[in-house]
């Protein structure tokens, strides 16, 4: 095996070990492997956005469609936030940041997420009895979970038992949360393991 | 104070397994399946089969756009998922026509690396340009994706390979998002499944279907299945598409496999855990 083939199996495998030694102590190794992360990181951040950049706006502006000059003065402005004197300049451009934000994010809301939602939550007979069931289950736990967030009065007889059953319905919903997150970092750990071991095998 | 006897039941030594030994087995449960031939035998869950329903019910021709949010972090449970929707798109007996595009800016080249380490059985007729087409990363999350809904053009003015929108054959008829017949995302970042809910589905009525890595899984229970009529969740969806796409064997199957294993151990350690902490309690309550 050549030397530079050797090199691209080895030290990705060096830098793999790097990584996983972090579960067991901080060294200068894993700090030095972490400065690089971020590093190259950032870097092909910033190319694939002058790309963007470079694709949807300056190109663009080159070919003659001058209103383009505007959105990108605009994003200059962001930058004056490192400059303490023109500071308030960069205002201009979170002005459009988030009032765009907010004006597209409004638009969907209603129909996308909050009317599905209450429809959805309020539809309890079903098909069949067991999406019947599921639909009973599924609204007592919504009502349950909601008595529980109702604190202008005190918790004791009816709203109480309800408030301490939507309680443990969201603790049994963090649980569930909890071990599909776990499931993740199994499936991370085991990608670069099954990789790791097939390149030293060679398989 | 309890008495010697006391504290050598069954559940004090369950209690005091050394963290190495759990370490060994568990790379143990993750090495050996592998490596040699043995398997857990695993169903399809009912949001798998819906998903797998949904692609292939499509009409003939229908239009899908495949986004994908590949980084680093989330590659060891979304590029199997990926690989494995990305095969039943390319290879649905509907002629789906795909269109690929990514949300995070590590997206293209994660997929290249995607498609080097995993299989995709690319169809001889599927032609580049007529049956699928490859956009890059698009900037501005929301936005971003807003203006794409409303004008693909403007956001893709050329493919990933640099070839003008309106070069692209495939493209002559679809121009926003009032042309797609669905919207496929991997993803582990919740923000991206909520706001493409609320542009595509929201605005234009376009039917979602979700592949959430785990951790993200429940986000996206609220829009099952209403919205989503289906979800592929990570390495295990991946790996019960490929069982009902026929697939085996490929690497998607050998984590499957793998993951199965480590997830039996993980299921004992818990429950020995649960009830050992609840008898240590309750022995010492009374």
């Amino acid at each position: 095996m050549a030397f530079v083939e050797l090199m691209e199996s080895w030290i990705p495998i060096i830098l793999m070990i790097t990584a996983i030694s972090f579960i067991f102590y901080d060294w200068v190794g894993w700090r030095w492997l972490e400065h690089w992360i971020i590093g190259t990181g950032a870097g092909v951040i910033v190319a694939t956005n002058w790309r963007a950049l470079y694709r949807t706006g300056i190109n663009p502006l080159i070919g003659g469609d001058m209103l383009l000059i505007l959105p990108i003065i605009f994003g200059i402005c962001l930058y004056f936030r490192f400059i303490p004197e023109y500071r308030w300049v960069a205002r201009y451009g979170f002005l459009w940041v988030i009032a765009g934000g907010a004006g597209v994010t409004i638009g969907g809301i209603m129909q996308g997420q909050i009317l599905p939602q209450i429809i959805q939550s309020a539809k309890i007979i079903g098909p069949t009895s067991w999406d019947t069931f599921n639909g009973l289950v599924s609204a007592i736990i919504f009502l349950t979970t909601l008595t529980y967030f109702i604190f202008t009065k005190p918790h004791k007889g009816v709203l109480g038992t309800s408030a301490r059953a939507g309680r443990l319905f969201m603790m049994v919903g963090f649980g569930l949360g909890f071990s599909t997150l776990i499931q993740t970092y199994f499936a991370v750990i085991l990608e670069r393991v099954q990789w790791m071991t097939f390149k030293i095998l060679g398989i | 104070m309890t008495s010697s006897s006391e504290e050598n039941t069954i559940w004090d030594k369950l209690m005091s397994i050394p963290d190495n030994a759990i370490q060994v087995v568990f790379l143990l449960c993750m090495i050996v399946p592998l490596l040699v031939p043995m398997t857990i035998p695993y169903g399809v869950t009912p949001p798998t089969k819906a998903f797998y329903d949904t692609i292939n019910a499509l009409p003939e021709g229908s239009v899908v756009l495949y986004s994908m949010q590949l980084i680093p972090f989330n590659y060891g449970d979304c590029a199997a998922a990926t690989a494995s929707i990305f095969n039943l798109l390319l290879n649905a007996p509907n002629n789906l026509r795909v269109i690929l595009v990514f949300p995070a800016s590590d997206g293209p080249l994660m997929f290249d690396i995607m498609s080097a380490d995993y299989e995709i059985l690319m169809p001889e007729w599927r032609k580049y340009g007529e049956d699928w087409v490859r956009f890059g990363y698009y900037a501005g999350m929301e936005q971003g994706f807003a203006t794409l809904c409303d004008d693909m053009k403007t956001i893709f003015p050329s493919d990933y390979f640099d070839n003008p929108f309106d070069d692209l054959p495939m493209m002559s008829d679809i121009k926003s998002a009032a042309d797609w017949d669905l919207l496929i995302e991997v993803t582990s970042y919740t923000a991206i499944v909520d706001y493409e809910v609320r542009q595509a589905y929201g605005r234009y009525g376009v039917p979602c279907l979700f592949a959430p890595a785990g951790m993200t899984v429940m986000s996206i229970i609220p829009y099952y299945p209403h919205i989503s009529k289906g979800f592929v969740m990570g390495l295990s969806g991946a790996a019960q598409l490929n069982s009902l796409q026929g697939i085996s064997g490929t690497l998607v199957d050998l984590m499957g496999n793998s993951f199965s294993f480590m997830t039996l151990e993980a299921f004992i350690l818990a429950i020995l855990g649960i009830v050992s902490g609840y008898m240590l309690r309750h022995r010492r309550s009374t």
